[in-house]
C-alpha cells in the first residue's frame, strides 16, 4: 500500500472555524492525517464530529461563514492553501474528485447527464466534443450504468437514486483525480443498492490506484472498504488505526462505545444494547479538557481539565485518551 | 388468504391487514376517468399480538410504510379488511375512526421535522389529550411530567421549546406524545434512522423498556435490519408492495428462507473487517422495478438470482413451512406440490 512517492493528500494540524451569532466555533480543532495512492481511509464520526467540514476545507468549498484558520493541506506535495481561486478550481475536479450524500443536488438538474460528464471531461482533458461523448458513454458503462447512450441525454430527475449516484462516480471519475473524497456515499441508498456501490467505488479505486478517503458513519462499511480508519469526535481525532486493528484492540473509550452501542448482525443478542449516554456536543458548546468526558465511563479529574493528544500507543496505532483503556466494560 | 398464526393455540390478534390492497393515484385523470395506478399494497396479510413487536422491513417502494398507515386508517384499502381489536375498522369513520385512532399512535423518522418549533414540549405532549378532551389544564400538565419521567426527560423539559433538545432528546418527546393517550398500539416508522450510533441505542432500549412496563405493542417499520434483530420478535420482509417472508426473529436471521431476505441480511455491512472482507454476498444486480408495472410471476424475479422459468410465470404464494413461518417462493414452495396440496387462493 505505502510507496516511495509520497502521500497523495496530506492534512496537516488543520483547523476551521465558523463565525456564529455566538463567536467564533471550531468545527475542526488541529487535525492531522494523509492518505497514499491506492489506500483508502475511513473518517468516522456522528454528527458534529468534523468530518464533512474536513472535507469541505479541503475542497477549499466552505459556506462563507467557514474559514480555514490554521495548518496545511496539500496534494502530491502541492500546497492548496496558497492557491489562488482559479487555480484551486482547476484542482477541484481534475485532481481531487468528489462524491455527495445526495446526488440530487450535487448533480446539476438542469444539465444533461451527458452534458456534465463530458464538461469535465472538456474542461480538465482538453477533449474535443465528439471524444468526450464517446469517453462519457465508457465511463456511464464502467460505472455500470445500463443502456449509456440512451442515459447521455437524460437529466438527473429521470433517474432512480442508486443510478444517479452511478452517475456522480462517473462525473467524478472523469477527469482521473488521484484523491477522492467521498462524502457519506451510500447513506441515501437501499442497502442493496449501497452494496453495488461500494462495490463500483473498491473497483475504481483498485484500478485507478486513486487515494480515497470515505466519510461515513457506518462502522460496517469502514470495515469492509478502509485501510485505515480515523475516528473523529468533536473536531478531534480521537483515535487512528489500521482498520483491523481499530475493530479488534479499540483504544479510545469513544471507538470502543460506538463499536459496543452499534447494533449488529453477527454475535450474540444482547438485551439492551449498550448506549453511550449524552449526545454529542454540538461545535458552540465543545466540553473543556477531552471533549468525550462527560460521556466517558472511564473519566477521572485530568480528563476535565486538560485536553489528550493524540498519541502513538503501539506501532501505527494512536489514541488520545488519559486512561490506559484495556477492556470494555 | 387468511394465513394461520404462528403459536398452536393463537390469541386473537389485537391488529390485523387481512388481504388488504392500497392503490393511489399517480398521474392525472384522463377522460375516462382513469390513469396510472401504483398498487402499493398488494394482498398484505398480517397480524400483530398483544405485547409483541412485529418488525416490518424492506427498501424504499416496498409499502412498509403504507402498511401502518392503513393500520391506523390514513388511508382506506381498496380491497381487504382492516381488523383492530376484533372489529372490522376497514370503511370506519367519523367518531368510530377517531375511537380507532386514539387506540393507535405513531412515532415518527424525523425527530426535527415532527416537533412544532414554536411549541413548548407541555404543550406538544399533550396535544394528543386536548385533542381527544381528556383531564383538565391540570391533569394533563401531571400527566406531562409522568410522561416526560417516563421517557428519561428531566422534568424541567417541559417548559422548553425543541430546538434546546438533541436529536435523540426530541424522539423521546415524540415517543412521550405517542404515549400520552394510553395507545394499545405504537407505529414506529423508521424511529432511530436519522439518529447516530450511540444514540440510536438509547432510543432501542428506550421502547423496548416501555413494552416491558407498559405492555406495549408495537409495529416497527425498518429498513435496518441489525436494528430490528435487536428489537423484533416476529419480522415480516417486504418486497414491491407484497410480504415475501414472515418468520419469527431468530428463524429470519439465523436461516433466511426467501432470496430476497438471503441478499438483504448479505448487503448489510457488518462491523467487523475480517467478517465483511470474507463473507459471501448475494449483491443483487439492478433496482428495484417500478411498483407502476410491476413484473409479472415473482415480482423478484428481475433481480433473483434463482429465478426459473415458474418464477417469471406464475406468482407465488405466501405458503407456511413445517417451522411455522410465511415464504412466498417458487424454490421453497415447488409448483408441482401446489398443485396437487396447497389449495388456490
Amino acid at each position: 500500500m505505502t510507496r516511495e512517492t509520497g502521500p497523495a493528500l496530506s492534512v496537516t494540524d488543520l483547523e476551521t472555524a465558523f463565525a456564529t451569532d455566538r463567536g467564533s466555533a471550531h468545527a475542526v480543532r488541529g487535525i492531522s492525517f494523509s492518505v497514499q495512492p491506492g489506500e483508502t481511509l475511513g473518517l468516522v464520526g456522528e454528527s458534529g464530529s468534523g468530518k464533512s467540514v474536513t472535507a469541505l476545507s479541503i475542497l477549499r468549498l466552505l459556506p462563507p461563514n467557514g474559514r480555514i484558520v490554521g495548518g496545511a493541506i496539500a496534494i502530491a506535495g502541492l500546497d492548496l492553501l496558497s492557491l489562488s481561486q482559479k487555480a484551486m478550481r482547476r484542482i477541484r475536479g481534475q485532481r481531487i474528485g468528489m462524491v455527495f450524500q445526495d446526488s440530487m443536488t450535487s448533480l446539476n438538474p438542469v444539465l444533461t447527464v451527458g452534458r456534465q460528464i463530458t464538461e469535465a471531461l472538456e474542461a480538465h482533458r482538453r477533449m474535443t466534443h465528439g471524444d468526450a461523448r464517446r469517453r462519457a458513454a465508457e465511463l456511464l458503462e464502467e460505472v455500470g450504468v445500463p443502456e449509456p447512450a440512451r442515459r447521455l441525454s437524460q437529466y438527473p430527475h429521470q433517474l432512480s437514486g442508486g443510478l444517479r449516484q452511478r452517475v456522480a462516480v462517473a462525473v467524478a471519475l472523469a477527469p482521473g483525480p488521484e484523491v477522492l473524497l467521498a462524502d457519506e456515499p451510500t447513506t441515501a441508498l437501499d442497502v442493496t443498492i449501497q452494496a453495488q456501490l461500494l462495490e463500483l467505488l473498491k473497483r475504481e479505486q483498485e484500478s485507478r490506484e486513486m487515494a480515497v478517503v470515505l466519510i461515513t458513519h457506518d462502522l460496517g462499511v469502514v470495515a469492509g472498504m478502509a485501510d485505515r480508519v480515523a475516528v473523529m469526535y468533536a473536531g478531534r481525532i480521537v483515535e487512528h488505526a489500521a482498520t483491523r486493528r481499530l475493530f479488534t484492540v479499540p483504544r479510545h473509550p469513544y471507538t470502543l462505545g460506538l463499536l459496543d452501542a452499534v447494533p449488529r448482525l453477527d454475535g450474540p443478542l444482547r438485551q439492551r444494547l449498550a448506549a453511550i449516554p449524552g449526545a454529542p456536543p454540538p461545535i458552540s458548546e465543545v466540553p473543556s479538557g477531552c471533549p468525550f468526558h462527560p460521556r466517558c465511563p472511564f473519566a477521572f479529574e485530568r480528563c476535565e481539565a486538560d485536553e489528550p493528544e493524540l498519541k502513538e500507543t503501539a506501532e501505527r496505532h494512536a489514541a488520545a485518551c488519559w486512561a490506559e483503556v484495556r477492556e470494555p466494560v | 388468504m387468511k394465513v394461520k398464526s404462528l403459536s398452536a393455540v393463537p390469541p386473537a390478534p389485537l391488529a390485523s391487514l387481512d388481504a388488504v390492497s392500497v392503490e393511489f393515484r399517480v398521474s392525472a385523470r384522463d377522460w375516462r376517468g382513469g390513469g396510472a395506478r401504483l398498487r402499493a399494497l398488494d394482498a398484505v396479510t398480517f397480524d400483530i399480538h398483544n405485547g409483541e413487536t412485529l418488525a416490518l422491513v424492506g427498501e424504499s417502494g416496498s409499502g412498509k410504510t403504507t402498511a401502518g398507515r392503513t393500520l391506523i386508517r390514513l388511508y382506506r384499502p381498496q380491497s381487504g379488511r382492516v381488523i383492530f381489536d376484533g372489529r372490522d375498522v376497514t370503511s370506519a369513520a367519523g367518531a368510530d375512526l377517531r375511537r380507532h385512532r386514539r387506540r393507535i399512535q405513531m412515532v415518527f423518522q424525523d425527530p426535527y421535522a415532527s416537533l412544532n418549533p414554536r411549541m413548548k414540549v407541555e404543550d406538544i405532549v399533550a396535544e394528543p389529550l386536548r385533542s381527544y378532551g381528556v383531564g383538565t389544564r391540570r391533569e394533563r400538565r401531571e400527566r406531562v411530567h409522568e410522561l416526560l419521567d417516563l421517557v428519561g426527560l428531566p422534568a424541567d423539559a417541559a417548559g422548553r421549546f425543541p430546538h434546546a433538545f438533541s436529536g435523540g432528546q426530541r424522539q423521546r418527546i415524540g415517543v412521550a406524545r405517542a404515549l400520552a393517550l394510553g395507545p394499545d398500539l405504537l407505529i414506529a416508522d423508521e424511529p432511530v434512522s436519522a439518529l447516530d450510533v450511540s444514540i440510536q441505542a438509547q432510543i432501542v432500549n428506550l421502547l423496548k423498556d416501555l413494552q416491558d412496563r407498559l405492555g406495549l405493542t408495537l409495529l416497527f417499520i425498518a429498513h435496518d435490519l441489525a436494528v430490528v434483530r435487536n428489537i423484533a420478535h416476529r419480522v415480516a420482509v417486504m418486497y414491491l408492495g407484497q410480504i415475501v417472508e414472515l418468520a419469527a426473529r431468530d428463524a429470519l436471521f439465523e436461516q433466511p428462507l426467501h432470496p430476497y431476505t438471503q441478499s438483504l441480511l448479505s448487503a448489510v455491512p457488518i462491523p467487523n473487517p475480517d467478517l465483511e472482507r470474507t463473507r459471501e454476498r448475494v449483491v443483487l444486480a439492478g433496482e428495484v422495478p417500478s411498483p407502476i408495472s410491476p413484473p409479472n410471476g415473482c415480482r423478484f424475479h428481475t433481480r433473483c438470482p434463482f429465478a426459473m422459468a415458474d418464477c417469471r410465470a406464475v406468482e407465488p404464494q405466501l405458503r407456511p413451512q413445517p417451522d411455522g413461518r410465511l415464504v412466498a417462493c417458487h424454490l421453497v414452495n415447488p409448483l408441482a406440490n401446489e398443485q396437487n396440496g396447497g389449495g388456490p387462493r
